[in-house]
This record gives structure tokens, C-alpha cells and sequence, in this order.
């Protein structure tokens, strides 16, 4: 079983068009697909802005993992339904295999523990497709892989939404540290500094700091939970790291985190620049223990735009100087679906099957 | 995971944290409600970051985190970082996050990732409802919609011994009367029966007796069955229509049908459909029971008043009135919402009994049947309705088929205590032969009302003292309309979404079992009624309960005044039936409505009425 | 399709409109209806007070037993 994931980095990002295209190339393929999403995908208009919006189109063969309610108003037809167990906002969620294709509205489980459970009721030789929703990340831990849907709708600034892609890059390739011991979510070994319930409120900081320069000097410190990059940022401050040369005995601290997930949590992603940069500069070593790949982003021009009269438009930023800026700033492959067609994303779609 | 089933009894720890500096009204109130109900409760203070807020739960270690934030673009990311951080902190281990606020709605809480999500139309006792661990339905914020017997408690006992002994007199004086005789009405009840019985059994089914019907009926209907030539303005109903209501029935039928408004939850308001048109009929029954309608009364072509006999097979009519077939109210009943009350009801004329036989047979929970009404104010012969009346309610019994009398004679101008004189003694009749009769008298303006000048300063103490009559002479149901407010709507929508609002919140201030209550295009009649009509008026009734509530509404004293009038005129009228020895010459006499009332004896079905072999 | 055929049946329209008289008001609310394209369009509600008339209008997109556009409007 391989899961890829579908996230945004904001509402109307493009998620729906990216996921319908990746249902398309699995489809082709004959691959077995184990549909479902976090949020609530698949309607004719946006709950929030009233827009229209692409619809999921479900094949015959899939299995869909929605609320019960949904599937069984859905045009498509479904057999073989079974609870889940698993409860959301809008009722039951039920697995279906589609028997006869056609729109659905996914409404799947919203929080890690209940997306890894459903997720596990997909068939062992079968590709699972996670639909995001808005900009929630979270539950995306599941996935081995993750294609970002980004645009306009983040931020119109081409400038910014390549640094965004570039930082989201630069946490997804920190080195996994295979060769420590876990337990008890924990890091376990002699000079460990092991710091519970994340790292993301202001004075957290500080306090780690403290502790870093307390009688007892730990080597490592592991940081289980959410972690916002001022947080961290505060900490290497009061160790005098922003200054080149700081403490020596500091040189030899090696962080490590939970998950990349973790970073992209609280706080300003492009923080994660500066942080990076201090931590490389003083010579840090980071890494996390659980890994994820980032395939790609794609890049949705759609903005809606609020009118004076209280209701949302469609606008857009012009495409082609939208996505040209965007991926000559970054290193990460971009690609805009309704411009230059899903060549790309398929292309992202191969590597992610070999 | 699946939500455990919670013990109600054990108190759950809930934090309510406003996302929102000025927006915490709402978790306050609902504090207030859990604390109530000895629960564990901590508001945290206003304007926290989304992190505080999770660092400050997670210390809580709690069952429930609810969150308040009026929702826009810009703030939903903010809840769906906060629904992430929950996540990632292990908060959702164990609790159940829910998001309440204006415009939160199911499905945007769905999209957000809460587990629950709450609207500002939402009552505070389903939040609390959720927090036990009841199964609350959240994909429309309330619990599932259940039918309800309107006449369940009722001993049909006379509390007014001398008008329970005229009417008892009376009422088996018709009874004997109509024993005696029939009519093509009873006789066609009686072969529609043994048709659908033989129905689908073998091909060409009941040729003989359809003959048989056909020779029974008359004018177009009788057409119809000779030769197959439609009524006018009717042509079948098409694959495309019958599949139309098909789908409708799936998403009517699944649980997750979105309510508007739940506060007509646990009141039995009903509204009239009958656009003639049954794909039309499902929409507006569908959206009708959405925001809040319990129940929902079919009404067909005035022509099926006049004419003898009713057709088969689904029909779509141009104009005013569905037409009555059992294909037709098939089809009706496939998009019902699970729990809605259905009557099925004839134009009060010639099909009363027949009538009765397809609501039964189409499964409906209520029917109607008035015999004063019909042959005083709706042109049908009082001979031949007595005696179609008296079946229908024998065939009411059998099927346990509860039905309306109505008074709308009233309308005409026949004096209250003329109309409830009659419905009174029907009713009786029906309460011995058996059957489960509700009153039904006017709730109105009626030209009684304004002559008299009981109306003249309100339109509380007239109707009030009605039903007080009425409660004080017999313990039986009463149903009043309907519907309710006629006369007193214009064509004004807001005017006339507030008088039937204050009607139907009078009417069930009084004690009754159940209103029906008209669009808010009652007094406009240009055009069909619109499916936004239909919701103004719920949405009035809604508002208008929410605002009396439990409050009460206190008539002036002349209503004991005009109910001890009332009463009096009553039994005086009874009386005189009972002296003149014969209640369906009183109906051609004038004793329950003169000409002088604006009432007229019909003569629809005038020499009809043979008696039996 | 037209955003009009999503109309269930009518489509009211409820305005204050500057004039002399009720007729004029109602003549003018007309008016107003064939210029938003209602073909089937009535006066609801009209009352004149002060400067003008609060009237309703009704543009009927679909009576019953029409063939109505919005059928099937969940199918693919």
C-alpha cells in the first residue's frame, strides 16, 4: 500500500483539480485506488465563497471511504458497503466500491488517528489517494508522499509562494535519523534532552534554552510535537547562536523532530529559513524520525476575490508569469494543470509508483 | 473512532474557548446548560492564540473542546489551523472538537475537520445532547423526525353532559339514517377496494369491474375510463418526471437531508400541497419538511369535488389541485421525509369514501371527512354526503384512519355555534362507529368575527374562546385551520407571514394538537404558490413560537365571555336538531347554516342516494 | 445551462419603486420584469405610500406540470 497525499497550502489552491487528475492517471493504469479525504470535497459550490467548483468524479473499481449519508445520495453507485467505525461531522464514514461511476462528495476522517485507521482498510496492493482541505496538513502524516496544491489563493505573490515551496522542501528533505533508539515517544539514550508536547508557544524558547546551558549538557535534544519556528528561533537566541560564534559546547547539540509534519504547523514557514540558516551556520545537526516525500507542487492562478457587495468573484493572476516565477525560484518541480495539462503531475505520479 | 457510548450521568469535561474577542455568547449560554446538567466546564477567556488554546486544553486533558468564531474566508484557515494543532498535539486522542458560530454549518465543520459544528440556528441542547453522547443527528443539527398519533390521550368523553346527550341522540339518528342507504360513492369505495386488490394479479386486471366503475362515475372521469381521453388539462405523468421523484426520494430518504430550522421539532405543523403537479408536489414537500413542517396535506382538483369517480395511473395537472390517484400518492409518499405525517384528503364532494380507501391504501396517516362543511359551504347535496360521509368514517375505523372535521363553513358566514353544532355531531357519529375524529374548527378572522365585532380589537379572544368551548364540551383532539389565519392575510408577504405565525402560535398556545398553516401567498392568486412562500411562513411560525415560548398568550376576559356564548348558541342549535328528529333535513332546513349565513345546500350528487336492497 | 433554470418555479423580486401612482408602480414593475427577461411575470404585492410603491414582483420560471430544466440536475 503507498499513500499520497493531496494538501493545500490555503482554500481554492487547486486541491480538487490536482486530486482528479491523479484519480485519472491511476485509473489508466488499472491501479487500485482507496479514495478519501480530510475536509469536505466534491460539492457544487464553495461552502465559504459560493464559487462553482470542480466536482470528484469517481471510477468503477475505486473504493471510496466517505460519510454514509454521501455516498448514498451520490450518483455513483457503490456495493460492498462497510463501517469504518469512524465518525465525522456529517455522519458515519463508510467504505464503498463503485460499481457504477460518477460524482461523489468526499467527506472522510478528520484527525491522524482516524485517517490512519480507515487508511488501513485499504487493500495491500492498492494506491491511497488523501483529498486535503484548506490548508491543513496534520492528518497528512499518513502519507508517504505529498503533492502541494499552491496559488494565488495563498498569496499573489509568485516571490513568496516559491519561498514557501523551497522551505516546505527544505523540512521534507531533513535527514531521517534511522540509527536512534525510540520508545515510549521518546529518544532514548544517554544525553538526551527529550522535550514533551512540542515546542510552540512563546517562552518555550527560553526555557529549552536554559536547559541546554543547565549543569548538564545534553547532545541531543528531541522534540515530540508541533514546533514554531520563532519557538526555536527564541532558543537559539538565548544561546547566542544568531551571533556567528556562539557557545562552543552548543556546536555539538544535534536536534531532532518528530516529523516534517511538525514544522509546518505553527508559525510562519519562511521563519524556517532563518532557523535553518543559524542552525547551519553554527554547524547544528537536524533530522527528524519520520519521513515524507514532496513530489511537486502544483499552481492554481484562482483567487476569489471578495466584491464590494459582500460576494466572492473568480479572478486570476495572469498564469503564465504566475507559474514562469514560481518555478524559476524554485528547485522543487511546478507545474499549472489547466495551463500546460497534467504531463507533469503524471510525470511526479511514475516516480511516486516506482 | 467511533463516538463510545457515553453514560449521560457521568459529567464530561468540556473546554469552550471563544476564538473570537466579542464572540462568546453562545459558549456561555451552553456553560451555563452543561454546568446545569453537572458537567465540567472551562471557559477559557477571549482572544487566546489557537496555541494557547491547545496548550491550555491539553492541560484540561477534556471529553470535548468546543470552539466559538463567527466564520469568514480569512477565519476559516485559522480554525483549520487550529483543528491541525489539536491534531498534532494529541488533543483529538481523546477529544471531540466542534466549532459553533454564525454561518458554521455540518458541512463546513466537515471541511475544517471538527467533529461536529454548530450553527447559530442550532438549540443549545443539541450541543449538550452531544457532550452525552445521545445520537444526535449532525448532519442537520437535530434529532431524526418521528410521526406522532395527534389524537393518542383523548377519551372522546363529553365533558358537557347536555350537549354530549343531544349530540349522541343525533349522531345515531344519522348513523341509522345513512345505514339505510347508498350511493355511487359508497358503491365505487367498495369496487376501488376489490380493484387494487385485484391489481397486478392477472393482465387486464378487474376489466369487469372497472366497467362496473366507470358506469358509476360521470363527466370527464367517466370519459376517461370509456375511452381513454384525459381530463382536461391533465396528461400522464412522463419516465422522466417518475424518475425525477425517484432520485428526490434517495436524498430524502437518506438521513443527512439539511433542516433549517428545528424549533417546529416537537410541534406538529402541517402545510398543504397540491400544485398539481407531483414532481412540483415532492420539491415543495421536501423543502416544506426541511424547515420544520411535520406534516403535509394533499389537495386535489376542485373538479374531483363535481365529479363522480377517480381516475388511475399518475397524472400532472396545470393547474391548481394534484390529482387523486393511488400512482399519484405512490409516488408523493416515495419522497416523503422517514417520519413525516401525510393526510390525503378529497375536495370535500362526491369521492369521500373512495377517498378514505386510497389513503389507506397508500399508507397515509390522516384523512378527512366532513359532511357539514361539504353540503353547506361546498356544494355538494347534504343527502348524498351524509350518507358518503357515514361510510367513509365506518372505512376510517376499519383502516384506524384518524381524519379532520372541519367548520369552514365559517367561511361562508355561518355563525361558530351553527358550524361546531354539526362538526360536533359528526364527530360523534364518527367516535361511535368506531373511529378517531379531530375537530377542526375555524381559527380565523371569519365574517362571524368581524359582524359580530368579536374581532373587532383583537383576534385573540374569538379564536380563544373557541377552542376553550370546545375543550370544555368534549375531550378530543382539535386540529384547527385550516389553515389558520384565513381572512387576516393580504397579499403582503411579510403581513401575511406574521398573522399566520400568530395564529398557529395561538393556536397551539391553546392546546391543540397540531395547525396548519398557509404560504405566505395565501391571498394572492395570480399564480401557484412558490416554494419561498412556503418558507416564509415557516419560518414566521418558527419565530413566532421561539418568542412566546413557554410565556403564554392571555386573552382579555371577553373570551370566557364569548366561549360561555358560544356554548349556549350551541346547545340551543343542537336542540332544535334534536326536536326536529332528523339531522340531514336539518341541513336542507337551514338549522346549521341559512341562506341568511351565506350557507346554500348543495346540489352536486342531488338524487343519488338510493336506498339499500 | 441558465442560473434561471435552477429556479424551482418562481423568482420574486421585491423593490421600492419611485412613482406617481399604484398603476404607475405596477406598470413599471411590469416593466422591470420583461427587462430582466421573466416572460411570466405578475404583481404580487403592490402599496403605494409616499414616494413611491413597495411592490413584490413574480417572474414565474417554471408553473407546475412544466418541463422543467432543472430534472436530473445531480446527474452527470
Amino acid at each position: 500500500m503507498k499513500v499520497v497525499g493531496i494538501a493545500g497550502t490555503a482554500k481554492n489552491t487547486g486541491k480538487t483539480t490536482t486530486l482528479l487528475e491523479a484519480i485519472r492517471f491511476f485509473d489508466e493504469r488499472r491501479k487500485k485506488l482507496f479514495i478519501t479525504g480530510i475536509g469536505y470535497d466534491g460539492e457544487d459550490f464553495d461552502n465559504l465563497t459560493g464559487l462553482p467548483k470542480p466536482r470528484v468524479f469517481v471510477p468503477e473499481g475505486a473504493v471510496v471511504a466517505s460519510a454514509l449519508p454521501l455516498l448514498q445520495s451520490s450518483p455513483a453507485r457503490f456495493d460492498d458497503l462497510k463501517d469504518t467505525g469512524v465518525r465525522c461531522a456529517l455522519g458515519r464514514i463508510f467504505l464503498g466500491r463503485v460499481t457504477s461511476p460518477g460524482r461523489v462528495v468526499l467527506a472522510g476522517p478528520a484527525s491522524t488517528r482516524d485517517l490512519a485507521s480507515v487508511a488501513a482498510l485499504a487493500p495491500e496492493d492498492s494506491i491511497v489517494l488523501l483529498d486535503g482541505a484548506f490548508s491543513r496538513i496534520s492528518p497528512m502524516v499518513v502519507a508517504d508522499s505529498l503533492i502541494l496544491a499552491t496559488g494565488a489563493a495563498r498569496s499573489r505573490d509568485s516571490h513568496r509562494i516559491a519561498r514557501e515551496i523551497n522551505a516546505i522542501d527544505t523540512i521534507m528533505r531533513l535527514p531521517v535519523m534511522k540509527d536512534v533508539c525510540t520508545g515510549g515517544n521518546k529518544v532514548i539514550g544517554d544525553g538526551v534532552l527529550n522535550v514533551s508536547g512540542g515546542l510552540f508557544l512563546p517562552g518555550q524558547g527560553q526555557e529549552l534554552a536554559w536547559r541546554l546551558n543547565g549543569t548538564r549538557k545534553p547532545r541531543t535534544v528531541y522534540v515530540a510535537g508541533i514546533i514554531n519556528p520563532l519557538v526555536l528561533l527564541e532558543a537559539l537566541n538565548e544561546m547566542g547562536l544568531n551571533r556567528s560564534g556562539g557557545p562552543g559546547h552548543v556546536a555539538s547539540v544535534s536536534f531532532i523532530f518528530d516529523h516534517p509534519i511538525m514544522l509546518l504547523l505553527s508559525g510562519d514557514v519562511l521563519q524556517w529559513e532563518r532557523v535553518f540558516h543559524i542552525l547551519y551556520e553554527a554547524g547544528l545537526k537536524t533530522g527528524v524520525l519520520g519521513s515524507m516525500a514532496l513530489l511537486g507542487a502544483t499552481v492554481n492562478p484562482y483567487i476569489p476575490l471578495r466584491s464590494g457587495a459582500g460576494k466572492y468573484i473568480a479572478t486570476y493572476v495572469p498564469p503564465e508569469s504566475f507559474l514562469g516565477d514560481i518555478t524559476n525560484l524554485t528547485r522543487v518541480p511546478c507545474t499549472d494543470i489547466i495551463l500546460e495539462g497534467p504531463g507533469k503531475l503524471q510525470s511526479w505520479l511514475k516516480r511516486f509508483l516506482d | 473512532m467511533e463516538q463510545e457510548h457515553i453514560n449521560p450521568a457521568r459529567p464530561r469535561k468540556v473546554v469552550l474557548a471563544p476564538l473570537d474577542p466579542v464572540h462568546d455568547v453562545g459558549l456561555k449560554l451552553i456553560r451555563r446548560k452543561l454546568v446545569d446538567k453537572g458537567h465540567n466546564v472551562t471557559l477559557l477567556p477571549p482572544d487566546l492564540s489557537p496555541e494557547e488554546i491547545v496548550s491550555r486544553a491539553k492541560s484540561e486533558d477534556p471529553d470535548f473542546v468546543m470552539i466559538s468564531r463567527a466564520l469568514s474566508y480569512g477565519t476559516s484557515e485559522l480554525l483549520a489551523r487550529f483543528v491541525d494543532l489539536c491534531d498534532a498535539a494529541g488533543l483529538r486522542e481523546r477529544a471531540k472538537l466542534v466549532a459553533g458560530g454564525l454561518s458554521m454549518k455540518p458541512e463546513i465543520a466537515q471541511e475544517l475537520g471538527f467533529d461536529a459544528g454548530f450553527g447559530p440556528d442550532t438549540p443549545v441542547e443539541v450541543a449538550v445532547a452531544y457532550v452525552e453522547g445521545e445520537d444526535v443527528d449532525l448532519s442537520n443539527g437535530s434529532r431524526q423526525q418521528t410521526k406522532v398519533d395527534l389524537t393518542a390521550g383523548f377519551t372522546y368523553k363529553f365533558l358537557d353532559s347536555e350537549i354530549g346527550s343531544l349530540c349522541t341522540g343525533i349522531a345515531r339518528q344519522l348513523i341509522c339514517w345513512a345505514n339505510k342507504r347508498t350511493s355511487p360513492g359508497v358503491e365505487r369505495a367498495h369496487l376501488r377496494t376489490a380493484m387494487e386488490a385485484e391489481r397486478g394479479c392477472s393482465p387486464g386486471y378487474g376489466q369487469k369491474l372497472r366497467s362496473q366503475y366507470a358506469s358509476l362515475s360521470s363527466g370527464e372521469v367517466k370519459q376517461w375510463y370509456c375511452t381513454g381521453k384525459p381530463v382536461s388539462h391533465t396528461r400522464p405523468i412522463t419516465q422522466k418526471e417518475a424518475g425525477e421523484i425517484q432520485s428526490l426520494s434517495r436524498k430524502a430518504g437518506s438521513p443527512a437531508f439539511p433542516r433549517s430550522q428545528d424549533i417546529l421539532n416537537d410541534r406538529n405543523v402541517f402545510v398543504q400541497y397540491g400544485t398539481g403537479c407531483p414532481v412540483m408536489d415532492a420539491y415543495h414537500i421536501y423543502l416544506s419538511t426541511a424547515w420544520g413542517a411535520k406534516g403535509v396535506i394533499h389537495f386535489d382538483p376542485s373538479w374531483g369535488a363535481r365529479n363522480e369517480g377517480l381516475l388511475e395511473q399518475a397524472w400532472s395537472h396545470e393547474h391548481d389541485g394534484t390529482v387523486l390517484t393511488l400512482d399519484n400518492l405512490g409516488l408523493i409518499k416515495n419522497g416523503l421525509i422517514p417520519g413525516t405525517m401525510w393526510q390525503v384528503r378529497a375536495h370535500r364532494g362526491l369521492n369521500t369514501p373512495e377517498t378514505v380507501v386510497l389513503a389507506h391504501l397508500a399508507g397515509a396517516d390522516l384523512t378527512k371527512i366532513n359532511i357539514v362543511y361539504g353540503s353547506l359551504g361546498a356544494g355538494t347535496d347534504p343527502e348524498r354526503l351524509a350518507v358518503d360521509g357515514v361510510e367513509a368514517m365506518k372505512l376510517a375505523a376499519r383502516y384506524n384512519l384518524p381524519y379532520d372535521v372541519v367548520t369552514n363553513e365559517e367561511l361562508c358566514g355561518v355563525p361558530a355555534a351553527k358550524a361546531f353544532a354539526g362538526m360536533l355531531v359528526v364527530v360523534t357519529a364518527g367516535v361511535l362507529l368506531g373511529g378517531r375524529p379531530l375537530l377542526q374548527p375555524l381559527f380565523a378572522n371569519s365574517p362571524e368575527g368581524m359582524i359580530t365585532g368579536f374581532t373587532e380589537h383583537n383576534f385573540v379572544d374569538f379564536n380563544v374562546a373557541k377552542m376553550k368551548v370546545l375543550f370544555s364540551i368534549i375531550d378530543a383532539p382539535i386540529w384547527p385551520g385550516a389553515p389558520v389565519g384565513f381572512l387576516t392575510q393580504t397579499q403582503d408577504r411579510s403581513q401575511s407571514s406574521v398573522m399566520t405565525a400568530l395564529h398557529a402560535a395561538l393556536a397551539l398556545d391553546c392546546g391543540a394538537a397540531a395547525v396548519t398553516i398557509a404560504s405566505s401567498d395565501e391571498a394572492y392568486a395570480g399564480g401557484p404558490i412558490t416554494a419561498p412562500s412556503r418558507i416564509d411562513t415557516l419560518k414566521a411560525t418558527g419565530a413566532a413560537l421561539r418568542f412566546f415560548g413557554n410565556g403564554g398568550i392571555s386573552p382579555t376576559p371577553k373570551a370566557e365571555a364569548i366561549a360561555h356564548e358560544l356554548r349556549e348558541a350551541i346547545a340551543a342549535v343542537l336542540r332544535q336538531i334534536a326536536a326536529r328528529g332528523d339531522f340531514v333535513s336539518s341541513l336542507y332546513e337551514g338549522l346549521l347554516g341559512d341562506r341568511e349565513d351565506g350557507a346554500y345546500p348543495g346540489r352536486s350528487g342531488k338524487g343519488t342516494v338510493s336506498l339499500k336492497q | 445551462m441558465s442560473v434561471k433554470h435552477r429556479i424551482l418555479d418562481g423568482c420574486d423580486v421585491e423593490t421600492f419603486m419611485l412613482c406617481n401612482d399604484l398603476e404607475e408602480g405596477k406598470a413599471l414593475g411590469l416593466r422591470l420584469m420583461a427587462e430582466l427577461g421573466f416572460e411570466d411575470a405578475d404583481v404580487v404585492f403592490c402599496e403605494m405610500g409616499g414616494p413611491g410603491v413597495r411592490i413584490r414582483l413574480r417572474g414565474y420560471v417554471y408553473r407546475p406540470s412544466a418541463d422543467y430544466r432543472w430534472y436530473g440536475l445531480e446527474v452527470e
